[in-house]
């Protein structure tokens, strides 16, 4: 470990664990867990995720302090540590969880440690361990600027764990926010930065971004919010010759709000070589969204969208595929209280080399009532697959499901809550003019006793009968489970599930035992 | 002027003097319009309790229905006490009725909001987690695609890649173990990576294991948390996304007549799929127009096809009667090693005459 890093933690740790001598009122908080598991594997054991007969412990705990001086000035500071056996949960035997320090002043606040920051669709949307300065001006500006390491874990940051990690970037950026026009107008500037750790791939990228992004409220009803990006992505930054590529994307919306209708609709055009310092964007890719709620009379609900995209926008591919979802659902009200549903949902994909002709129709109804005992629904969906690139999957869907489940006082504080459900599922292949049947049956209660006492008790039963019947499986499985608060902030779980899958080909069968016994404490 | 100036007095005087009471929720103190957010972890014994102190008040009763049922408070140790039981996420905004002993009576409405959460957010984005992994487990799309914003990146593709997923895998099995969570401050939104084992078995039963390691977004929409978007998603619409997609047509098979009675055979391979494919076994098969029955001549492997690209095999000779026509038949990964998108257009057969 870095000597660097180890002073970085002394220091956090050595802040949250002074500052309550420090200054006077400080606020702090803690809760302490252990768990201990096992786990017991019969049959063929190479089939389950669990150890075949195994007992772990796992200990969990955080530090959260905070304290308000001088007025409205806040100092805080979090840190969550793990320490655990049981691989399944977690790789290492030691771990810091979370950790992070703070400021907070009326002029603004610094981070340092574990921050979630978001700037905008398509620049920066990035969990990071690093640094954040928020500088705010009486609500008519904002300065944020951040610098971090985008990585799951703090041992990420010294330790060699390329082969359970994400990969490792450097990630930094400023965003400016200005509300204009007595805050109708919010016009924001962007810059975000992402550099790929080399230790981590073997093309590391380094991506900037640029945008503009905003939003103008016309009146109550009408509100525009756009955003313009250019990103410039630096490819194989370890090689002499790295190649850049710059590329755009554009959004523009446009929200209406009208007493018995809104209406959500939006443009967006993110280019083939665009990427954003978080990667949640999709690029390549033209769409066209339109999504709708209409509030009719006599309780009538009309939810309607229409999506549309279209990739290849540099048309350097040898293919253009295009997508359409349109579709619609309406609610209304029947007699005697029962509520129903009509609802049609149709998606297509095309390319224009043919091979891909995918048309999925669906087509659902459903009631609903609550009976004040008890809630109930009935849904059938019917699916219709049509392929014109691949006849195998072809196939017609029908599938209905039933559940009631309520929940109401024994007598005074002691309270059952329950559920029963059951879905059948029949999908009929056209080439093959076979069947696959599907059922799952699904009942749990839970009882809650005035001394905090919990019980609860679930049980599934799924049924699978595939026509190409080599895989099919009847799988069940129980869960038990007590809880209760022994004193104010001391409380412990104790629960057993029990997993059986049972295949066509007996040598596969296996069954997962699994106890945990928890104690959780609060201060 | 004068009377004004009394009233004016009289009220400012009102207020200075206007008792000030205490209010506390579950150990915490409230200041009048404050908002408290509370999870299942700060009840007392399963419930909200609310306290109130006031010296002059000799009885006081409290609504936690705006006002539709008034409840008499318990008087411990100099305050009065209220215990509530929340049955799910409620909202829960105290009035109060005081009365002192000299008959007086006053209402007081704190402006005190209650927002009571059965679960952390943490807790309910583990509970998302789990029903995405059960909606999964148990094929079912409706369930599955609702967990989703409607606005998530590509949403028709990503929704066609988990109808494929449900056709082509059957017996899924998911482990997820969470590696980092992080939250906005006013937690409404959260990045979770969660590292994602699965096993599961193709269409012909064959098993198949692979894992991936997800950057999950979230967001809270009302009461629920959804997921706005992933990266570096190998796992959820595999079978689109990130999955090889041999594919080999009869146009794609290359006869060539060597001799009298003897042929070369050869194929070119295309992977449409999105990943790359490795040791790819190509088998070539004959059968006479008039036989039932494939007989295997050889078997060639490719060693790589990129995503996108096509590879021509090694070729094969097959020596039979001159003049006889054949069924000649390519099948691209015949022992299923390679989990693909498509597992259908991974044959073909031509007729040919032998020369």
């Amino acid at each position: 470990m870095p000597r660097r890093f180890i002073i970085y933690i002394i220091f956090i740790v050595a802040c949250l664990l002074a500052a309550p001598f420090s200054i006077a009122e400080a606020e702090v908080s803690s809760v302490q867990s252990f768990s201990w598991n096992y786990y017991s594997v019969e049959g063929n054991e190479n089939n389950s995720f669990y150890p075949s007969d195994e007992s772990d412990y796992l200990y969990e705990g955080n530090f959260h302090y905070n304290n308000i001086f001088k007025g409205d000035n806040e100092f805080f500071g979090n840190i969550a540590y793990r320490s655990t056996d049981d691989k399944l949960i977690d790789s290492q035997s030691v771990s810091l969880e979370n950790m992070y320090l703070g400021i907070k002043s009326k002029a603004g606040e610094f981070l340092t440690g574990d921050f979630y920051s978001s700037f905008s669709e398509y620049s920066l949307s990035n969990a990071l361990k690093g640094l954040r300065l928020t500088l705010d001006a009486e609500k008519q500006s904002r300065l944020i600027i951040l610098a971090g390491f985008d990585t799951a874990k703090w041992e990420d940051l010294w330790e060699e764990r390329c082969d359970d990690s994400l990969n490792r970037r450097l990630v930094w950026g400023t965003r400016l926010e200005n509300n204009l026009l007595s805050n109708k107008l919010a016009l924001n500037f962007n810059y975000a930065g992402a550099r790929d750790d080399s230790a981590y791939v073997t093309t590391p990228l380094m991506t900037n971004i640029f945008s503009l992004d905003g939003k103008y409220n016309v009146n109550s009803f009408l509100v525009f919010s756009s955003e313009l990006a250019q990103s410039f992505v630096d490819q194989n930054i370890d090689q002499d010759d790295n190649n850049s590529k710059g590329d755009r994307a554009i959004k523009l919306a446009c929200d209406l709000n009208l007493k018995d209708y809104n209406l959500t609709s939006k443009y967006s055009r993110v280019g083939t070589n665009f990427a954003s310092a978080s990667g949640f964007v999709a690029s390549d890719l033209e769409a066209i969204t339109l999504d709708g709620i209409w509030y009719l009379p006599s309780k009538l609900r009309l939810t309607h969208y229409l999506h549309m995209d279209e990739d290849n926008l540099s048309k350097t591919k040898s293919t253009t595929t295009e997508q359409l979802n349109p579709g619609a659902r309406l609610d209304f009200s029947l007699f005697k209280d029962f509520s129903a549903f009509i609802s049609t949902d149709f998606r297509k994909r095309v390319s224009t080399d043919k091979n891909t002709d995918d048309k999925t129709y669906s087509y659902s109804t459903g009631l609903t009532r609550d009976f004040e005992a008890f809630y109930s629904y009935l849904n059938y969906t019917k699916t219709i697959v049509t392929s014109d690139a691949i006849s195998s999957r072809e196939r017609n869907s029908d599938t209905y499901s039933v559940g009631l489940d309520g929940s109401f006082d024994l007598e005074k504080d002691l309270r059952l809550a329950w559920n029963i459900s059951e879905n059948l599922s029949y999908e009929k292949y056209k080439e093959a003019a076979s069947s696959d049947f599907t059922s799952s049956t699904n009942t749990g209660i839970a009882l809650r006793f005035p001394s905090s006492l919990s019980l609860e008790a679930r049980a599934s039963f799924f049924d699978n009968n595939f026509y190409l019947n080599d895989t099919d499986s009847n799988n069940t499985q129980y869960y038990f489970m007590v809880s209760r608060q022994l004193k104010k902030d001391l409380s412990f779980n104790l629960s057993y599930e029990r997993r059986d899958y049972n295949f066509a080909s007996n040598e596969n069968n296996y069954a997962e035992n699994i106890t945990r016994a928890s104690f959780y404490c609060k201060f | 002027m004068f009377r004004k100036i009394c009233l004016i007095g009289l009220i400012i005087f009102s207020v200075s003097m206007a008792r000030a009471e205490d209010i506390s929720v579950n150990g915490r103190p409230a200041e009048n319009g404050a908002t408290l957010n509370l999870f299942a972890s700060d009840l007392e014994k399963g419930n909200i309790v609310l306290s109130l102190t006031d010296e002059q008040t000799d009885k006081t009763e409290i609504s936690v229905d705006q006002g539709k049922t008034w409840q008499k408070m318990d008087k411990k140790e100099g305050s009065f006490r209220y215990a509530y039981r929340p049955l799910g996420d409620e909202i829960i905004r105290p009035e109060f009725v005081l009365s002192d002993n000299k008959g007086g009576m006053r209402t007081l409405d704190p402006g005190i909001t209650i927002n009571y959460q059965a679960n952390t957010p943490e807790e309910n984005v583990a509970k998302l987690l789990d029903k995405l992994q059960s909606a999964y487990e148990s094929e079912n799309i409706d369930r599955f695609i609702r967990l989703f914003v409607l606005g998530y990146p590509d949403r028709i593709k990503f929704q066609e890649a988990i109808q494929q997923d449900f056709y082509n895998y059957r017996n899924i099995r998911l482990h997820p173990r969470i590696e980092s969570k992080t939250f906005n401050e006013d937690y409404t939104r959260a990045i979770w990576n969660v590292y994602w084992q699965r096993k599961y078995d193709n269409r012909s039963g064959t098993g198949y294991s692979d894992s991936a390691t997800i950057t999950m977004l979230f967001e809270r929409e009302g009461p629920d948390w959804l997921i706005i978007g992933m990266n570096n998603n190998a796992i959820f619409g595999s079978s689109l996304l990130t999955s090889p997609d041999l594919k080999v047509t009869a146009g794609d098979i290359n006869i060539t007549d060597v001799a009298a009675g003897q042929v070369s055979i050869s194929a070119a391979v295309h992977n449409i799929g999105l990943a790359s494919a490795s040791n790819v076994k190509v088998s070539f098969y004959q059968k006479l127009t008039t036989a039932s029955n494939f007989t295997l001549i050889d078997s060639k492997t490719i060693a790589s096809i990129n995503a996108g690209s096509s590879a021509n095999s090694a070729s094969v000779s097959f020596t039979a009667n001159s003049g006889a026509t054949y069924d000649f038949k390519i099948v691209v990964d015949p022992d299923y090693t390679i989990s693909e998108g498509e597992e259908s257009n991974n044959s073909a057969t031509l007729l040919h005459t032998m020369p």
